[in-house]
């Protein structure tokens, strides 16, 4: 795992959002309203249109997903290559932080 | 919500935001409950999104910066007091520009170019410093235009 695709996801306010766009986007491209019930789903907490869309605009700058052209007005975003990157060394870095917690807790 | 509701609320993104995403994010908005909460949350969104222009030039200048020319300390004073009176007379002339015109693709367009514009006449204190007066105008004046020109193109198209 690198330092610097962990760093990637470093987005200060939007960094939880943005995670959650890239797991949204894992299992395939979807468009803003997809995300928005995906995102309720994953979390139990359904995104504002204003949170999700600075998520989107900095993920998309960050080249971490891409917009597909569609005929329709809503364009569909996926993950880029790098974009599968991050996300991995994102959640590997998580479930090692949660692995450490849980031996602490078993310790006490 | 409402399609009036949806439009007012796309409204307060700046227009280059709006070129990219406003078609989409009106289809998101419409197909909400309209709520004092997503409102706040849309509003958030668009000091945001106006934000945003201006802070990453500022750090693609802080990063230009950092491997910048090698000046002494009168010779840095003097390029950081040029530029930062650049930027406030700049920023106060779009302020201006804002209360007589009001809102605006064109306005928007030229607060994109605010510390660019400010970042370009701070060239002959920088980089620029042996080279002769004619050069220095001539860069300057050249790429103030071409910046202007591509700032309306990007309105235009």
């Amino acid at each position: 795992m690198k330092r610097r695709d962990v760093d990637s996801l470093d987005l200060g306010r939007f960094s939880e959002p943005a995670l959650n766009v890239l797991i949204s986007l894992a299992d395939g491209p979807k468009h803003g309203y997809a995300m928005t019930d995906d995102i309720e789903m994953l979390t139990g907490k359904r995104p504002g249109p204003g949170t999700l869309y600075g998520a989107l605009t900095r993920l998309e700058e960050a080249g971490l997903i891409e917009r597909l052209e569609s005929s329709d007005r809503r364009n569909p975003y996926r993950l880029t290559a790098k974009g599968g990157r991050v996300l991995k060394a994102r959640l590997a870095a998580l479930e090692a932080l949660a692995r450490a917690g849980q031996k602490r807790l078993a310790d006490v | 919500m409402t399609p009036t509701a949806a439009d007012r609320l796309v409204a307060l993104y700046p227009a280059s935001w709006r070129a990219r995403y406003g078609d989409e994010f009106r289809l998101v908005l419409l197909e909400q409950r309209l709520t004092l909460l997503l409102a706040l949350d849309v509003m958030g969104g668009a000091v945001d999104a106006r934000l945003m222009g201006g802070r990453m030039t500022l750090q693609m200048m802080a990063r230009c910066a950092a491997g910048g020319p090698k000046m002494g300390t009168a010779e840095t004073w003097r390029a950081a007091f040029v530029m930062l009176g650049m930027a406030i007379a700049l920023a106060g002339t779009m302020m201006l520009a804002r209360a007589t015109f009001r809102d605006g693709p064109y306005i928007d367009a030229f607060a994109q170019m605010l510390f660019p514009a400010a970042f370009l006449v701070t060239m002959p204190f920088l980089y620029m410093r042996g080279a002769s007066r004619r050069r220095k105008i001539l860069v300057v004046g050249v790429s103030l235009v071409i910046m202007l020109a591509a700032t309306m193109l990007s309105v235009l198209i």
